[in-house]
This record gives structure tokens, sequence and C-alpha cells, in this order.
């Protein structure tokens, strides 16, 4: 039957496609004395060797000069164009324009929980660019990779100014002392101060911000990690975690599937750079990691595969750590792509996860992985459904910022905690969630999974007989700050 | 069949100044010249039935196909292991869906109105159905249905995960099929 619908649907498409007029409405520029029937002659004016500064283009006549005189205005109105330049060579204006905004009235007609709609703004522009990640790094700003123009930009987070710190084809200090061609930027991390900008040869670049600079100005060079060839070419994430904040020295991880393994760089202790003799797979296990889309790391270290979040402890996946489902009626499961979180310490704070497939930003602890909350845009906008890097920036109040490039744009939205409601009697009780014990769990084994302590346990199960635990039982597990979700969805651990 | 340049449109004219303006120029041969033209007149019509069905107006997408030969004749000649289609593809589809997005961003810009009797007269109740859809679902959809696309071709076309095209094609899918089975004898 399927096959069936596929082949109707295809014939009906083509049918359709096949009755779109193909003849063009006769144009004011055709018909303005061109006498060109070849694309010879049309691209001639381009076949100059010399750079054209200023003037009118050449072979282009009155009418069609006196058009394109009206036209840069109103072409100006739609902000087709960025600094004069057109969209192979951008450079971003970073002005923030206004969203028009819709009414939160207008929300889907789906009953959600813990729902909070969001007001996206534009926080710089880049046009028709594919911006491929965002990263929050040294001086309060942002750092984008636009994989159109093959640079790397940091956008002012407080003036939205926009300025290049990474172009490919550009000359820089490379490991072994020499200078070296830097290659089109793939992934974007940072670390200890540093922008790491990972490139299609695999060379990995450190860029670092002048002293007591904040304009932005650096000094880029590349990172002396001597086996980098051998990460393959389908490097999926990177990432660092910082061990030694007065060095600002860091590990690097670096998500390479054909290694079907997490390689993991501790740096050298004279600062020299990322020594192959400490190279280490991370995984326990070697995996299939060619769906990785994001990981992160704050001691404990998570992954983002095939829509799923996953917690690593010493390499080895924590079953018992699943995000809660969000409560709500959509269809959808999520499909997290990336992940982020508004403290960077172990097990404090709140992870945000972009689940793609629902267009919304999901909330939920670090420490249990319990839901807190999800953000969607207005009604009308898709915002959130195509995401391509985020980061979350801690405000007051318990407002925290995301900031997230999509469809060109680098937006930003404040994700306000959800409005206190009057909860309903089924709702009243204590924050909990139910954790079923496994085999080889024990209760001081279960209280460090959620960083309890064994007493706080046998208070939230007075019922229970927590000394003489058995596969199979279920406790209750207290959750500061978790409501607990009414209807069919257990959003518990593994009950 | 007409050349590129014959078909070009305003504000694709605003970019050819632009390009001249403000880019080195690059000395094209008469031989690259005429494997663009070869590339126009191969690629053209699909590429505007294709955008066609993403936009949903015919004289938009035939504006979008001029833009992308545009930017296809500023990279032109391509490197023999480049695949025009797909490139065409990639940026046509780009263009149309950030047109739109401006034009959302934009609000007080005057949208023109969509002509679409051509697809009303051709199939009314699939042509209902398609413009329901997001627009890069329609363009998932299309990629796959009619290109032979997988999905993951589709997620690097389009800059999104997998899954997420997964996703916007079964809800394409099922939003679909209703019209196209009512209609099963």
């Amino acid at each position: 039957m399927s096959d069936d619908f596929d082949s109707r649907l295809h014939k009906e498409l083509r049918a359709l496609a096949d009755a779109v007029p193909m003849s063009a409405t006769i144009r004011a520029v055709a018909a303005a004395g061109r006498n060109d029937s070849d694309a010879v002659a049309a691209h001639r004016p381009l076949s100059g060797k010399s750079r054209v500064r200023s003037g009118l283009p050449a072979g282009l006549s009155l009418a069609g000069i006196a058009l394109v005189a009206v036209l840069v205005v109103a072409a100006a109105m739609f902000g087709g164009a960025r600094n004069g330049h057109s969209g192979s060579s951008p450079v971003p204006t970073g002005v923030p324009t206004p969203l028009p905004t819709t009414s939160p009235a207008e929300l889907p007609a789906w009953p959600y929980t813990g729902l909070t709609t969001v007001q996206p703004k534009v926080v710089a522009d880049f046009g028709v660019d594919e911006l491929t990640s965002v990263v929050s790094g040294p001086g309060a700003a942002a750092y984008v990779l636009d994989s159109t123009a093959e640079t790397v930009y940091r956008v002012d987070l407080q003036t939205g100014a926009v300025i290049s710190v990474f172009s490919a084809g550009v000359q820089a200090p490379a490991a072994g002392g020499t200078m070296r061609a830097t290659g089109k930027p793939r992934l974007l991390a940072t670390g200890g101060g540093d922008v790491l900008i990972l490139d299609e040869s695999n060379a990995l670049w450190r860029w670092h911000p002048a002293v007591g600079d904040t304009s932005g100005r650096g000094v880029l060079s590349e990172v002396n990690i001597e086996d980098h060839v051998t990460w393959g070419t389908n490097v999926r994430a990177i990432g660092t975690f910082l061990i030694d904040s007065q060095n600002q020295s860091y590990n690097i991880y670096v998500v390479a599937p054909s290694e079907r393994q997490v390689i993991k760089y501790p740096p050298a202790a004279d600062g020299s750079g990322f020594p192959s003799l400490g190279r280490a797979g991370y995984l326990s296990v070697s995996a299939d990691l060619s769906s990785v889309d994001d990981l992160y790391v704050d001691g404990k270290f998570y992954l983002v595969d095939k829509g799923k979040v996953t917690r690593y402890v010493l390499g080895k996946p924590v079953t018992q750590w699943v995000p809660a489902q969000p409560p709500g009626s959509r269809t959808e499961k999520p499909f997290y792509t990336h992940l982020t979180a508004d403290n960077a310490a172990q097990d404090q704070g709140t992870f945000y996860a972009c689940d793609s497939a629902n267009g919304r930003i999901v909330a939920f602890t670090k420490t249990a992985g319990a839901f807190v909350q999800q953000y969607m845009a207005p009604a009308g906008s898709h915002w959130f459904t195509s995401l391509t890097g985020m980061f979350v920036t801690a405000g007051t109040g318990g407002t925290d910022t995301l900031y997230w490039t999509e469809s060109g744009n680098l937006m930003s939205a404040a994700l306000k905690p959800a409005v206190a409601q009057t909860p309903s009697p089924a709702v009243v009780g204590p924050s909990v969630l139910t954790y079923m014990v496994l085999p080889n769990d024990s209760l001081a084994l279960i209280a460090s999974k959620f960083g309890l302590s064994e007493q706080e346990l046998k208070l939230a199960n007075p019922d229970l007989d927590l000394g003489h635990l058995a596969a199979g039982m279920k406790i209750s597990i207290p959750v500061q700050g978790w409501t607990p979700t009414p209807g069919p969805l257990d959003p518990g651990l593994g009950g | 069949m007409p050349s590129v340049a014959t078909l070009l449109a305003p504000q694709v004219l605003y970019e050819v100044q632009e390009v001249l303006v403000e880019v080195e120029l690059v000395a094209v041969t008469p031989a690259s010249v005429a494997s663009l033209d070869d590339a126009f007149r191969d690629h053209q019509q699909w590429l505007v039935q294709r955008l066609a069905l993403v936009v949903g107006d015919a004289e938009e997408a035939r504006d979008i196909a001029q833009q992308t030969f545009v930017r296809a004749a500023e990279k032109w000649p391509f490197p023999p292991e480049q695949d025009v289609p797909r490139w065409l593809a990639v940026v046509g589809l780009r263009l149309a869906l950030n047109e739109r997005r401006r034009r959302r961003l934009w609000g007080f810009l005057e949208v023109r109105e969509t002509d679409a009797t051509w697809a009303v007269d051709a199939n009314p109740d699939l042509w209902r159905a398609l413009m329901s859809l997001d627009p890069r679902a329609r363009a998932a959809l299309v990629l796959t249905v009619l290109d032979g696309y997988t999905q993951d071709e589709v997620a690097g076309v389009l800059g999104v995960a997998r899954g997420t095209v997964a996703s916007w094609i079964s809800r394409s899918r099922d939003r679909l099929r209703p019209i196209l089975e009512e209609r099963v004898p």
C-alpha cells in the first residue's frame, strides 16, 4: 500500500510540476533593447580582468540602468544586500531587526503543559548565508560560523557589532612554526577563553582575543595536535572541558565516526599543545557516531545522537538518566539535535535541548533530566525547526537568554521561567520521579546517581524498606522544583 | 531558447551590478560561457517546476531560478566534480526559503498575490494540501518524491538534521494521503 501511495504521489506531483507555466511574463528588462540571444553576450561584461571600482556595469542598456537605480532602493528595502556585497561575499550588518510579534492568543490549538511562548529577536541578519554553528565565546560575544562566506564572525551581543575573526584562505601561524592557509571552517567550540575552529582539513585553529581588547581583535594560530589527520573527513562535533581554570587549560574531545570513538586529548603540561601520546578513546565501547549532532561536557559527558541525549560517565552510558518526555499532546516524540546549558558546572543548572521535529526548546534538569519547561515561537512562525546552533546565557530572576542560528540569522529570545499556576488537586504533592531499581543497584549508588543522600531517599519512600532493594522495585526520587505531570505520560526515569 | 541574460529579473539586475562592482572579475572563456548556457537550457525547466511547488507561485519561481543562475554565473566554470543540478537545487531552494523568511520579517512589504490558476486547474485538492505544508516540508517532499534524494541528502540541502527531514516528510505524507486515497476507485 505504501508503494502504491508513493507511486501515486510521485505521479500526481509530477503532473503538477509539469503544469507549471514556463513562459515568463515579458519584463521591462528583457525588452530594454538587449540584443543578446546567447549567454556569451550576456556574460561579456564579466570577462574583464580589471577590478571595477565604480561606475555602472558595462553592457546594460539605459533602460536597464534606470531600472537598476530604482531597484537599488527597492532591494535595499528588502534588506537583500549587506554593506553592498553580494551574497557570495557577505559582510553582515549586525543591525538588530525587530520581528513582527504574534499574539500569544494565536497559540496552536493542541493542549500543552509547561509551555512558554518566546518572542524571537534578530541579533544579526546574515541574509541568505548558511549559518551552521554558534558558540558563546570570549568578550560576551557570539561566534557564528557562516559556511557560505567560509568565515567565523564575532557578534557583540551588547552592540550587535559584527567582525570577522576567521576566514578560509588566510595565512596564519601553523603548529610547526611555519605559516599555512586556513581551510573552510566546519565546526566551532570554545575552551578556556579560546574559540576553536576546525577546518575542512581537520586543522584546529585557536582564536584568542588580544590582551585587554574587547572590540574583537585577536590572534589566530593552529593548535598543535600532531595526529589530527587521523580523524577522518566526517568529524561530527568538537568540545572542550576546562581542567585548570588558572592556566585556562582544557581537554579536547573530537567525535570521530571513522574511528568510532570520541577522541580525548589532554593538554601538554608545558602548554605546547595536545600530544598524541595523551590521546585516548573516551567511550568504553566504540560506537557508530555517524549521526551525532552535538556534545556537551561539564565533567559528565553528553552526546546528542539520533535525536536522543545520552549521559556518559567514565565513558559508559548512564541508562538511568533520560530526559523526561515533555508533557503535552504533541504526536511527535522529541528529536533533539542540539544541547546547551545555563550553567557550566557539573550537575548544576538547566539543560536546553532543541527538539526540531516539534519546533520547540525543551528545558530539563541536569541532575535528573526532569522536565522544567518547553518553549515555542509564536504560532505561524517556524523558528526552532531548522536551528543549527545554540547557547544560553544565564540571566537574573531566572530568565535565561537563548541565542541561536537559524535561516541566516543570529536570533535571541528570553526564556522566562514558567508562570506559577494554581495546581489542580491531581498535581499537588511532592516533586518526585519514579525510578525502577536495576539488578546491581544499591541505595548508595542510586543516591549518588541523583546527587542525593541515602537519608533523603528513605524520607521520600517511607513505605519501602530500602535496606533490601530488589530489581524491579519502584522508588520515588525527590527532585527540587519538578512538577509531576498528570496524564498517561510517565516522566519517570525507568518506571 | 532564451539566454540567462534575456530573462534577468529586476532584482537580478541589481545583483549583477553588485557583482560587477564588488567582485574581482574573472576571465570567462567562451567555452565556459557556452557550458553555462547549456546548463541553463538543461536545468532551468525542472528548477522552475520544483521552485514553483515550493513557493507556490510560478512567476516567483522563475525569478528565483534566474537568481540561481546568476549565482551560478558568478562561480562559473564549476569544477568538473561539481554536481550542477544539485548545486542549483541547493541554491535555488535556499533563495526561495530565505525570500519567504525575509518577507515575513519585513511585514510592511506587500506580498504579491499568488497566481496559482495553473495549479488549481491541474489538481486543486493536491495543491491546497501542498500549500498547507511548511515550505521546507514541501521542499523536502519534492526533492525526495520527485528527484529521489535521500533524507540525508535533503538534510544537507536544507541544512537541518535528518530527523527533521524525516519528520517533515512523514507529516507531509500524512497530510496528502487522504487527498490521494480519496480518489482511488
